[in-house]
């Protein structure tokens, strides 16, 4: 799954009244999908009008009194780019899409379109997701990856000098991560390797020289090399790798004060 | 194990050699599961089993209180089936993981019978107090690994790499308890046997003048 953000409501065109210096359109045929914060245009409506209130089947109030009198004209509503934004969310067994079960409380969405928001998918299979302002959201889907899906372990070797080399199976994951249309991609479609300690400690360590970079790698055997955490000491670590989100099972390692040292 | 033994697979190396600073979990593995690993092997030959070397550790010493279980079991489908035998094996006996620690000896008592050309499963599973380590293999072992995130609930043939471990056998095949349907089949015979037998002693006794006890 690519985690996407990129539309907006699709356009709807209706016919409506509005009067010079009002704030209100109506004689609208249905108000049934109009939210509040879409976008609205048409003649004698300012550039940047937004809905404010769905007041009734017929009635809205924009933020913008409007600059000259029409009835019965083409209005148009909402359209890419248009605010708010809404996360949704998509279940690869129903293959349904559909908004998010407990909505995130960030109040800036009913105001922003989505094209200001980005999302990236972490190595814990958590979503992490920006509306562009300070604060940042994390999405904790439910359920777990299929393990048919997940990477595997099948060997770690020291090469010495401190540099690792992981053998295993689809370390790319599945997807390349998160992307926002044609504007930017958020991938993480390659190994991150992890290391838990018996204490609950995380340590992350970066990797280089992948063999592959493409994703679904199935039965092939792949290679990647890592050092460890400067932060890390000797002992033994349950260690996943975890490609664009999807982590493997732990293996079991034993680090040793001279892998440590960089011997 | 004795000298006579013979090995149905081992995939040790020399002088019960392993990866000692690598293996599955069984147990807590740090990752949310409570895992089960389980390694299959088939015999070339049909023997009875005897024991089991297999190389075990605790992943950090004091997390391995309870006990937990190694068991020959049954192939199903691809994965472990049902047990033919279990072996609870305490947990504070094990060394530390990252130590040349010896292999674990486990010896049969039911002594199953293990066909030739039929798969079967050792499997380590223990529960979530515990961070057991089956040690890989170190030569290379290509046989196909089971992983179960769920204690042995559910399984799944990922492509792991097999921890190290070696299956004995008993030097003479032992039979098998007869299914009823053999009793059937030898009743009439036995039946046969024992009337000759009484006939043939009480010739004798009516030649010597014997007589049985009343």
């Amino acid at each position: 799954v690519i985690f996407a953000a990129d539309a907006g409501p699709a356009q709807f065109t209706s016919s409506g009244n509005i009067t010079s210096g009002s704030n209100i359109i109506t004689n609208i045929p249905s108000t049934a999908i109009l939210q509040v914060r879409w976008s609205v245009s048409g003649s004698g409506i300012p550039n940047g009008s937004v809905i404010t209130s769905v007041d009734s089947p017929t009635q809205v109030h924009i933020n913008s009194n409007a600059t000259a009198t029409a009835a019965g004209d083409t209005i148009s509503w909402g359209a890419v780019f248009s605010p708010p934004t809404q996360l949704f969310d998509f279940n690869p067994t129903t293959n349904m899409i559909g908004p998010l079960t407990t909505p995130i409380p960030d109040t800036n969405l009913r105001n922003i379109p989505a094209y200001p928001t980005r999302m990236l998918t972490l190595p814990n299979g958590q979503l992490l997701f920006s509306d562009s302002s300070s604060q940042l959201w994390v999405y904790a889907p439910d359920g777990v990856p299929n393990p048919t899906l997940r990477p595997v372990i099948n060997g770690v070797t020291y090469n010495g000098g401190g540099v690792f080399t992981l053998t295993g199976l689809r370390l790319n994951g599945q997807s390349a991560g998160a992307a926002y249309g044609d504007d930017d991609q958020m991938d993480s479609n390659y190994p991150i390797v992890r290391m838990t300690s018996a204490t609950g400690n995380v340590y992350y360590a970066r990797t280089t020289n992948w063999s592959k970079v493409g994703v679904d790698g199935g039965a092939s055997s792949e290679t990647v090399n890592f050092t460890l955490n400067p932060a890390i000491t000797p002992g033994n670590y349950s260690l996943v790798v975890s490609g664009a989100g999807i982590a493997s099972f732990p293996t079991a390692i034993n680090i040793t004060a001279g892998e440590v040292a960089g011997q | 194990v004795s000298l006579a033994d013979p090995v149905v697979f081992s995939n040790f190396g020399a002088g019960f050699s392993y990866n000692i600073i690598s293996g599955n979990f069984a147990g807590n593995d740090f990752g949310g599961d409570v895992a089960a690993e389980g390694d299959t092997f088939t015999p070339a030959s049909s023997l009875n089993f005897s024991s089991l070397n297999i190389a075990l550790s605790c992943f950090v010493t004091g997390l391995c209180p309870d006990n937990f279980t190694v068991a020959l079991n049954q192939d199903n489908g691809g994965v472990p089936g049902v047990a033919l035998e279990s072996f609870t094996v305490t947990g504070g006996s094990l060394g530390a993981f990252g130590s040349s620690n010896a292999p674990l000896v486990l010896t049969s008592i039911l002594k199953p019978l293990l066909t030739a050309g039929t798969a079967y499963w050792v499997t380590v599973s223990a529960d979530a107090n515990d961070s057991v380590v089956w040690n890989w293999n170190s030569t290379g072992d290509p046989s196909i690994e089971a992983f179960s995130p769920d204690a042995g609930t559910s399984w799944f043939a990922l492509g792991f790499t097999p921890g190290a471990y070696q299956v004995n056998a008993t030097s003479a095949t032992i039979s098998d308890t007869p299914e009823p349907s053999t009793f059937v089949l030898l009743a009439p015979m036995m039946l046969l046997l024992l009337g000759l037998r009484n006939f043939r002693v009480g010739v004798w006794n009516r030649l010597n003048g014997h007589h049985h006890a009343k």
